[in-house]
């Protein structure tokens, strides 16, 4: 079961690391003092809204970094699984 | 043997009391129930008038069930300059194309990576779960720059050409036919089968659950492509645009946003029923014996 677990595992870390959209949707864009923003919502806010296209990459670089690290600390758990 | 039988042979098998069983059998029914209940409030919502939409606390049933929803929605639909049917249309043909051929490139793609060995082929494997990380919203600008010297906005092909290759879609089919033996493919080899012939005759319908799966993805994944930045010509847009647009008319179109989302709820879900039932009956199939 290795590389579909593997899959599995890198298919959530996407999708947890860019959760926000049902904060959204519950508590609206920008939320009550921003109470309830993720690393997500945080760039949408800088590229979309406010325009600071450079600073919103940098957050997504960091973003992309950490998904990198989670991934392969992931992919060396489960290495014995797989060949 | 009767039912009773089976199941105190299944208990017995697990090692698990009769006690046991009927407390999972409940956990999973709640959890199963909890599971439905988006889609069940979806479908109750739309046969809702639009005055006990706002209910507050939402009701679980409708009261007085009504599908005026539907129909307002397909008096809007058909008021635009262009007929519904080609809305349709563009989208069946999106779909279809962007399913049939994700799953053809991607599975070929993935038993390459997975099966042959060549120079590159451990950077291109990693070069995919990468891929898989991007932010959708970091590529617009590139993608409309490629789009654009490429000559397709306004070209229908714009819709399907993106979505043919999805590193989701490879990833999958790849982590999969990696766990074919390699035995099975020497012994195609030895009998004189091709590459291709590997492929498609002996690796791929022993992967139909990964490939069911796959076709879910796509499917799902294409029928709601919008035709989004590259495509501006009112015949070519396809039917999530169309049904966001009558649906965003604001609170007094409350009820045909609720129908436009079981509109759109609808097909994907049959896809996947029908996919399913196919999912469990190749499970039973193996290939080799060690």
């Amino acid at each position: 079961m290795g590389p579909q677990l593997m899959f599995a595992a890198v298919m959530q870390i996407v999708s947890s690391f860019t959760a926000g959209t049902v904060a959204q949707n519950l508590v609206g864009f920008p939320s009550t003092d921003y109470k309830a923003h993720t690393i997500m919502t945080h760039a949408y806010d800088y590229g979309w809204v406010r325009f600071e296209m450079g600073y919103a990459s940098a957050i997504c670089m960091v973003l992309f970094v950490a998904m990198y690290v989670c991934s392969r600390l992931i992919s060396r758990l489960l290495g014995k699984y797989t060949d | 043997m009767t039912n009773t039988d089976k199941l105190k042979a299944s208990n017995r098998q697990a090692g698990r009391k009769h006690g046991g069983t009927i407390a999972i059998g409940l956990f999973l029914a709640v959890t199963g129930l909890f599971m439905v209940l988006p889609i069940y409030l979806t479908i109750v919502m739309s046969v809702k008038p639009v005055e006990e939409l706002f209910i507050f606390p939402p009701k679980l049933y409708a009261v007085r069930p009504t599908l005026d929803n539907f129909r307002d929605m397909f008096r809007d639909l058909n008021s635009n300059r262009v007929p519904f049917s080609r809305y349709v249309f563009n989208s069946l043909a999106v779909t279809v194309s962007v399913t049939v051929l994700q799953c053809i490139f991607s599975s070929m793609a993935a038993f390459t990576l997975a099966k042959c060995k060549f120079p590159g082929s451990k950077a291109i494997n990693s070069i995919i779960v990468v891929a898989l990380l991007y932010q959708s919203n970091v590529i617009y600008i590139m993608q409309y720059i490629v789009m654009s010297k490429l000559h397709l906005i306004d070209n229908p092909l714009a819709l399907i050409l993106p979505s043919v290759a999805s590193p989701m879609g490879l990833f999958l089919m790849r982590q999969s036919i990696s766990q074919i033996p390699d035995a099975m493919i020497e012994a195609a080899k030895v009998d004189g089968a091709g590459l291709f012939r590997i492929c498609w005759q002996i690796v791929i319908p022993n992967q139909k659950p990964a490939l069911m799966t796959l076709m879910i993805f796509a499917f799902q994944g294409a029928w709601n492509i919008q035709a989004g930045s590259w495509v501006f010509k009112e015949q070519y847009k396809t039917l999530p645009t169309v049904v966001t647009q009558a649906a965003a008319s604001g609170l007094a179109k409350a009820g045909v946003a609720m129908a436009a989302a079981v509109f759109m709820l609808l097909p994907p879900v049959i896809f996947f029923m029908l996919a399913q039932r196919q999912v469990i009956e190749t499970m039973a199939h193996s290939g080799i014996k060690e």
